[in-house]
């Protein structure tokens, strides 16, 4: 019996999950009851050691502040002006308020870092103006949900945060292994939206307000709106990415960046300003409950033996590395319909790390392939979290069927990352070789 | 009955509180020491330490905070079809007899973590700046408490149907009215 633990584990933890109990208090009560089995009374020591080992995790001390940053920006008007800034630049072509979408989400995720936020954020503002142009209904549920996905891959994302702490790896290699993919993933997503709005006019309509704005007040609002925000993510990364500041500290010169900015547009008033603080304390606390919840659920899980039965399991199975990066990368993908990314890390990261070492598999090429399939299970339907949210934006005339089709498209795309990451793996592993680790 | 609960709720209410003056705190200090170690050339020892302090007492000051707020994810697509009593009464169980007992047992480990700490004088032993570290585990223990209260209470407002799982408002709950 006890030697079935390990998966009656991940049975409870399903049941707690689906009957809709959070799921940070569903993998503490499961760690705890599971734990008391095979611990009996000493279990409470060993679940504190993780609570202590999470509160004091530097790594993921990056998280209040890169929450702040992105909550300052999504409370004052910023992402707002940005949005229209964008929209007079590629209103008039064909999808090009679509195509603004996306550049939006892409400018978004790298200053936010929170997944479900950028799609509401950016949802709420691009549904409007693109239903006012007519768009084609698939075309607008496809583009909101996709672009904001972005938030997974671009840097700084909050997942490769919570990653690098489980794996081990430094956080500057994994946000320089993930930057080719991302850009490459926008890339596509943009040739996609202009050349299916090239080919049907009626998806996406040219805008016409953009051509009644004289060029000098075009320039002036692009100086205002859209360079502002580069700089500010343009230091955060830099600074990161060339080994300046530690990942924590760009994030306080990213929150700090973000309040004087929206100081500087007198924007940011004390009430928006405690109302970022609101937000990043309670994102914060999610987060870390659930990483505090996972780390102790691993721990059970390992000390019962799981670990070990899944070695023996993978080497019974006697694959090469392709065979159980595919494996591996389709238990990802399964487990990322039902649970939310931070529990998919939290659960899978220690259990995958030592098969993955094992078998000679590049740590951090492993990680991006890992947070491309995450993102492409967050966008798969049916039971896609990006469809949910959009959900809860979307005007009524916008059906789940229109939802469903308007994803499929860009589902593919991501699967076409995901296989250019697979098979040209210099895509994600050459720009974390050029800086030097930390 | 409701008075009581009230002044309980601001319990998380004022932790939250805490918890957001520490997010600024944290944003100068890491702020201070960039500036300490391009502009003066004099990193500072306890950038480190306090980076990772700051963020672990945020985590567990604003739990509370978050539970009353229902800040955290529930998959609530299938759970959500069933009656709203139902939904509550279950949510109650787990955090009347799961959730509950586990977290103040994690209270009391923690409480006596502080208090060792406290009379034996610990340190951090891997940093050089070494600082006490019962300051840094009594916010822990107080915070996992805050959670333990918390939890108890929030079960108390679903078997009451003053609240459903998953369903926010802004000031958190009817009893904030």
């Amino acid at each position: 019996m006890t030697e079935l633990i390990p998966i009656w584990m991940f049975v409870a933890l399903f049941v707690f999950v689906f009957a809709g109990i959070p799921v940070a208090l569903s993998l503490i009560a499961i760690a705890t009851g599971f734990g008391l089995i095979v611990f009996g009374d000493s279990l409470f020591l060993q679940l504190y050691g993780s609570i202590l080992h999470t509160a004091s995790n530097f790594t993921l001390s990056a998280i209040p502040l890169f929450i702040l940053m992105g909550a300052l920006l999504e409370q004052t008007g910023l992402a707002l002006r940005l949005f229209k800034a964008l929209q007079l630049w590629m209103g008039k072509f064909p999808g090009g308020l679509a195509v603004s979408t996306i550049t939006m989400c892409a400018i978004f995720a790298a200053a936010s870092g929170v997944v479900g936020a950028v799609e509401i954020v950016v949802g709420m503002m691009a549904l409007p103006a693109m239903a006012k142009y007519k768009y084609d209904q698939s075309l607008m549920a496809g583009t909101v949900c996709a672009g904001g996905s972005l938030g997974t891959i671009i840097p700084p994302s909050i997942v490769v945060v919570v990653y690098s702490s489980m794996a081990q790896l430094s956080i500057g290699q994994l946000f320089a292994a993930s930057l080719l993919p991302g850009l490459i993933m926008v890339v596509l997503f943009i040739l996609y939206i202009l050349i299916t709005c090239r080919i049907n006019k009626k998806m996406g309509p040219a805008s016409t307000e953009a051509d009644t704005v004289p060029l000098s007040e075009k320039l002036q609002i692009t100086l205002s709106a859209i360079i502002p925000p580069m700089l500010l993510i343009t230091a955060v990364l830099g600074s990161l990415l060339l080994g300046i500041a530690s990942p924590t500290e760009a994030a306080a010169v990213g929150a700090a960046g973000a309040a004087l900015l929206s100081l500087a547009f007198r924007e940011l008033t004390f009430t928006k300003f405690i109302n970022a603080l609101k937000t990043t304390i309670k994102i914060t606390a999610m987060i870390m409950l659930i990483v505090m919840g996972g780390t102790m659920f691993t721990s059970i899980f390992a000390v019962s033996g799981g670990g070990w039965m899944i070695t023996e399991w993978v080497d019974g199975l006697n694959m090469g590395p392709y065979g159980l990066i595919f494996l591996l990368m389709s238990v990802v993908f399964i487990a990322g319909f039902v649970l939310d990314w931070i529990s998919v890390v939290l659960i899978f990261v220690p259990i995958f790390t030592p098969l993955v070492n094992a078998a000679g598999i590049d740590p951090i090429w492993f990680a991006v392939m890992f947070m491309v399939v995450i993102q492409t299970s967050y966008l798969t339907p049916p039971m896609a979290p990006s469809i949910f949210y959009l959900k809860s934006i979307a005007p009524k005339s916008m059906t789940y069927s229109h939802m469903y089709k308007g994803v499929m498209p860009f589902v593919l795309i991501q699967l076409l990352v995901l296989a250019i990451v697979v098979f040209i793996p210099d895509v994600a592993t050459y720009l974390p070789s050029l800086i030097t680790s930390r | 009955m409701y008075n009581s609960l009230k002044y309980i709720n601001s319990i998380s209410t004022l932790l939250g509180k805490a918890a957001m003056v520490l997010t600024c705190l944290m944003v100068c200090s890491m702020l201070y020491e960039v500036g300490a170690r391009y502009i003066f050339q004099a990193p500072t020892l306890w950038a480190f330490d306090i980076s990772y302090m700051l963020n672990g007492s945020i985590f567990l000051l604003a739990g509370a905070y978050s539970l009353n707020h229902e800040a955290h994810v529930r998959i609530d697509f299938l759970s959500s079809k069933l009656p709203i009593r139902f939904q509550q009464n279950l949510n109650a169980m787990v955090y009347a007899f799961i959730a509950g007992p586990a977290f103040a047992a994690f209270s009391w480990v923690a409480s006596k973590k502080a208090y060792v700490a406290f009379i034996t004088g610990e340190v951090e032993n891997v940093s050089p700046w070494a600082p006490l570290v019962w300051p840094f585990y009594s916010i822990l223990a107080l915070g996992l408490i805050a959670c333990t209260i918390q939890l108890y209470l929030e079960a108390i407002k679903f078997m009451l149907g003053s609240k459903i799982p998953g369903h926010t408002t802004e000031s958190g709950a009817p009893l904030n009215d």
